[in-house]
C-alpha cells in the first residue's frame, strides 16, 4: 500500500467488503463525489481499473507514461479508425494527463441542457457554490504572464489584431515548473489532479481506495444493486489475476468516464431497460494546424494553453445556412512522438518538418459537437466496446471552418507556412492559398483528430425514453445506482469538461445523500 | 493508377474481414487467415509477442519507406520501432490488437487492389513511397484509416525513442530524470528475453 491506496499486490486473496457507497472510477467524477460523500461522514470505497502512478513513477517520456496513465496507451480510435481517443487509466483518471484547463460550464450550455433536455438543479446558481469551492481547493486562477510561452504570446497578439475575442485560460496548478509535460503527468505535483487533491482528501476522511480493481458484475436484488464483483488486475500483464473482491454497498456510483460508464452499464445487461444507453455520445473533436515560423517557438515547454480564443464559440447561421463558429481555439502543445504522428507527409517531406520542430508552432480547435450529429457507444458480441462517430454534414462544415480560422490566425501571427494535420498533407504558403481548404477531406481519416473530452452515453433527462439518468444523477429504474461523470451531459460540454464534471459531482453527492434519507 | 477501385467499408472494421479474406485467398498468403500467425516466436526482428514475422516485415518496410535515413537520424532498429510497437500492442485490448494486425495485413495487400503486381513489402523503396503518396487524395475512408494508423504508430514509436531527439532539436524530458520503467515494460522485456 502506498499513500493509503490499495494496489493489486496488497490483495492476495478473495475478500468481501461492506461499505455504504461504492464509487466506480477515480477521475474528476469519482474522486470528487467520493470526497464530497466523505465530507458528510459516509463510508466510501473507490475502485479504479488502472494503476497508481504518483510523481516518483513519472519520467516525462511519452510512450512510457502513456503505458502508465492512458487507457490503451493512446492507441484506441473510434470505429472508423479516424479519431484518436484518449482517456485516463490510473488513480486520478484523465485529470493526471489533462492540460489543467478549468472552465465553468458555459451559460449557453446550461441553458440548452435546461431548455432542450429538461434538466433541473444544474443551473448557474445551483453550481456556483460548487465552482467556488473547487476553484479554491484546486488553486484555479487565470494564466499568468509567466505562463505564456512564445506560441501563446503570438496567438494572443494575433487574435487581438484580428479583433477576435479571447481570454486567459483558468488553470488548476500551483507552483507550476513550466516543464510542458502536462500530458505525461506532473512529476512536480503542481497540476492539481484528482490524484493529489480529492483522492488523498477522501482517504484522510476514511475512504478506501483500490487501484488495479476492475468493476465486473452487478448483483441485483429487486430494483436495486446489492453487490459488485470486482476483478483484481495483475499490473504487469494488465489482465485479471483471478482474485475477486465482492463489494456490498447501499449505493453505487458509476464514474468510469465518458468512454466507459455507459459501456459498463451495457455490460450489466441494462440496454433493454435503458434504450438511451450509449447514445448521444460527444467527444469535442479537435483539429490541429501547424505553422512554420522564422523564430524559435519551442512548443513543448511551459503550459500548453494560457490563452483561448472564444470568438467563435457559438455557431452562427444566416437563415438555415451555417456561417461560422462552433469551437474554441487554443495554442497546441505536444511532445515529439505525438507531434510527428500529427504532422502530414512521408519521407523527406515529413523529416524536413521534423528537423524544423523548434520553429513549428501549432493551434488546436475544440469543436462543440453538433447535437443532431452525435455518436454512439455500442457493445460487440464478444463484450468489447465500439465507438461510432461519423462526421455529419454540419460537423464537417464546422471542422473545416475551424481549420480555416486557425490558418488565418497563424498567418497573422507570422507563420511562413501553414500545415494542415490531415491525410492530404495540404500546405498553405500564404492567405491566398486558403481556397485550397475547399478540397479538404473531413470525413474519417481525412483529418488527424484527437478526442480526449468524451461525454454522453448516460444522458441526463426526464425518463428512460429520453435518457439514462434523472436530474438527481440516479439511473432510471434502479433505486441505488447513480452516474457522476461527463457521460451524463446531454450534449457536448463544448470545452474541457473537467471543472463541469467536478461541479456536477457536487450535485450528485447531494442527491445521493438526499436519497439515503 | 486508378485511385478509387475499392468501395467504402471494404476491409477494416466494417465487416471487412470478408474482403480482406478474399484478397488473402486470392494472393494465397495472408498469415492470419491461414493460421500462420507466428507471434511469440523468434523473428528477424527478435522475439515478438503480437505480430508475426510477416506483419513485422510489413511494418518494417512501411517504416523504412516513411522514416528518414542518414543526416543524423537513427535507423529503425536503433529506434526499436518494430519491437516497441509489438510491446505497446501487447498490453492493449484484444480488439485493438487484432484491428492493428488486420491493418498490417491489409496494408501488405493494398497495392494489389490498386493494380500493382506486388505486395507492399516486396515493392522497391521508391515504388512504395510513390504508392503511399498516390493515396494522399483517396476518398476511401477505410484506406485512409489503414494508412494513417500505420503511419501514426510508426512516427509515434520512432520519435518517442530517445535516439531521435537530438537531431530534431528536442531537449528531452525537462527533469532529466532517467527512465522509470513500469511493471509492464519490465514484464515484456522478461518475456522476450531482454532482461
Amino acid at each position: 500500500m502506498r499513500d493509503g491506496i490499495f494496489e493489486s499486490s496488497d490483495i492476495t486473496e478473495n475478500k468481501v467488503i461492506n461499505t455504504q457507497i461504492c464509487v466506480i472510477g477515480s477521475g474528476c467524477g469519482g474522486a470528487t463525489v467520493a470526497k464530497k460523500l466523505t465530507d458528510s461522514g459516509l463510508d466510501v470505497v473507490v475502485l479504479e481499473r488502472g494503476g497508481y502512478y504518483p510523481a516518483g513513477d513519472m519520467d516525462q517520456r511519452e510512450l512510457n507514461m502513456a503505458g502508465k496513465i492512458s487507457a490503451n496507451r493512446n492507441l484506441e480510435t473510434n470505429q472508423d479508425g479516424g479519431n484518436l481517443l484518449a482517456s485516463g487509466h490510473n488513480i486520478g483518471g484523465a485529470s493526471v494527463h489533462y492540460w489543467a484547463d478549468s472552465y465553468r460550464t458555459p451559460q449557453f450550455k446550461l441553458d440548452q441542457w435546461s431548455n432542450d433536455y429538461g434538466i433541473t438543479g444544474h443551473q448557474a446558481d445551483d453550481l456556483a457554490p460548487a465552482f467556488d469551492e473547487i476553484e479554491k481547493d484546486l488553486h484555479i486562477h487565470r494564466a499568468k504572464d509567466e505562463n505564456f510561452n512564445t506560441m501563446n504570446k503570438l496567438l494572443k497578439q494575433s487574435a487581438e489584431e484580428l479583433h477576435w475575442h479571447g481570454h486567459r485560460i483558468p488553470q488548476a496548478r500551483h507552483y507550476c515548473q513550466k516543464s510542458g509535460h502536462c500530458m505525461q503527468g506532473c512529476m512536480y505535483n503542481a497540476k492539481q489532479s484528482q490524484m493529489i487533491t480529492n483522492i488523498p482528501k477522501a482517504i484522510s476522511q476514511g475512504a478506501k481506495v483500490f487501484a488495479d480493481a476492475e468493476a465486473g458484475e452487478f448483483i441485483f436484488e429487486g430494483g436495486k444493486v446489492k453487490s459488485l464483483v470486482v476483478h483484481m488486475i495483475d499490473r504487469k500483464t494488465n489482465k485479471p489475476n483471478g482474485i475477486k473482491m465482492t463489494v456490498n454497498a447501499e449505493q453505487f456510483v458509476v464514474a468510469a468516464g465518458g468512454f466507459n460508464s455507459s459501456y459498463f452499464l451495457m455490460k450489466q445487461g441494462l440496454q433493454e431497460k435503458l434504450p438511451q444507453l450509449g447514445k448521444h455520445f460527444s467527444m469535442n473533436p479537435s483539429t490541429m494546424v501547424h505553422g512554420l515560423y522564422e523564430q524559435n517557438i519551442t512548443l513543448w515547454r511551459n503550459i500548453p494553453a494560457a490563452y483561448g480564443i472564444d470568438h467563435f464559440m457559438q455557431r452562427t447561421f444566416k437563415g438555415d445556412e451555417y456561417q461560422e463558429g462552433g469551437y474554441l481555439l487554443m495554442p497546441n502543445q505536444i511532445q515529439p512522438a505525438l507531434f510527428a504522428a500529427m504532422l502530414p507527409g512521408y519521407g523527406e517531406v515529413h523529416s524536413d518538418l521534423m528537423l524544423q520542430m523548434p520553429n513549428i508552432g501549432g493551434t488546436i480547435s475544440w469543436v462543440d459537437d453538433v447535437e443532431t450529429e452525435l455518436g454512439e457507444i455500442q457493445i460487440n458480441d464478444d463484450g468489447s466496446k465500439k465507438i461510432f462517430y461519423e462526421y455529419g454534414p454540419l460537423t464537417q462544415k464546422i471542422l473545416k471552418d475551424s481549420i480555416h480560422k486557425q490558418a488565418i490566425l497563424q498567418f497573422n501571427a507570422g507563420a511562413k507556412k501553414v500545415i494542415i494535420g490531415g491525410h492530404q498533407g495540404i500546405t498553405l504558403e500564404s492567405l491566398e492559398d486558403l481556397p485550397k481548404l475547399d478540397e479538404l477531406l473531413v470525413s474519417a481519416g481525412g483529418l488527424f483528430l484527437a478526442s480526449p473530452h468524451p461525454g454522453g452515453g448516460c444522458r441526463m433527462g426526464k425518463d428512460a425514453t429520453d435518457s439514462v439518468v434523472d436530474s438527481n444523477h440516479k439511473v432510471h429504474g434502479l433505486d441505488n445506482v447513480f452516474v457522476s461523470d461527463s457521460s451524463v451531459f446531454p450534449s457536448s460540454s463544448a470545452l474541457d469538461p473537467s471543472l463541469s464534471i467536478m461541479a456536477f459531482s457536487h450535485i450528485a453527492a447531494k442527491s445521493i445523500i438526499a436519497a439515503r434519507a | 493508377m486508378n485511385l478509387e477501385p475499392i468501395s467504402r467499408r471494404s476491409f477494416l472494421r466494417f465487416g471487412a474481414t470478408c474482403t480482406a479474406a478474399t484478397t488473402a485467398v486470392v494472393m494465397g498468403g495472408c498469415s492470419w487467415l491461414n493460421g500462420q500467425n507466428k507471434a511469440n516466436t523468434d523473428t528477424e526482428f527478435g522475439k515478438l509477442l503480437v505480430m508475426d514475422e510477416a506483419q513485422a516485415r510489413t511494418l518494417f518496410t512501411f517504416a523504412e519507406t516513411i522514416l528518414p535515413t542518414g543526416n543524423g537520424f537513427p535507423d529503425i532498429k536503433t529506434a526499436k520501432v518494430i519491437n516497441r510497437t509489438d510491446e505497446e500492442f501487447y498490453f492493449v485490448d484484444s480488439n485493438i490488437k487484432s484491428d492493428f494486425k488486420l491493418a498490417l495485413d491489409v496494408m501488405e495487400y493494398l497495392p494489389v487492389f490498386y493494380g500493382e503486381f506486388s505486395r507492399f513489402s516486396k515493392m522497391d523503396h521508391s515504388d512504395r513511397l510513390a504508392f503511399l503518396k498516390s493515396l494522399n487524395d483517396t476518398t476511401n475512408e477505410t484506406v485512409r484509416a489503414v494508412v494513417n494508423n500505420c503511419r501514426m504508430i510508426t512516427y509515434n514509436m520512432y520519435y518517442g525513442h530517445e535516439s531521435t531527439w537530438q537531431n530534431i532539436g528536442y531537449d528531452g524530458p525537462f527533469s532529466r530524470r532517467p527512465e522509470v520503467l513500469g511493471e509492464q515494460r519490465r514484464h515484456y522485456a522478461k518475456l522476450v528475453g531482454e532482461e
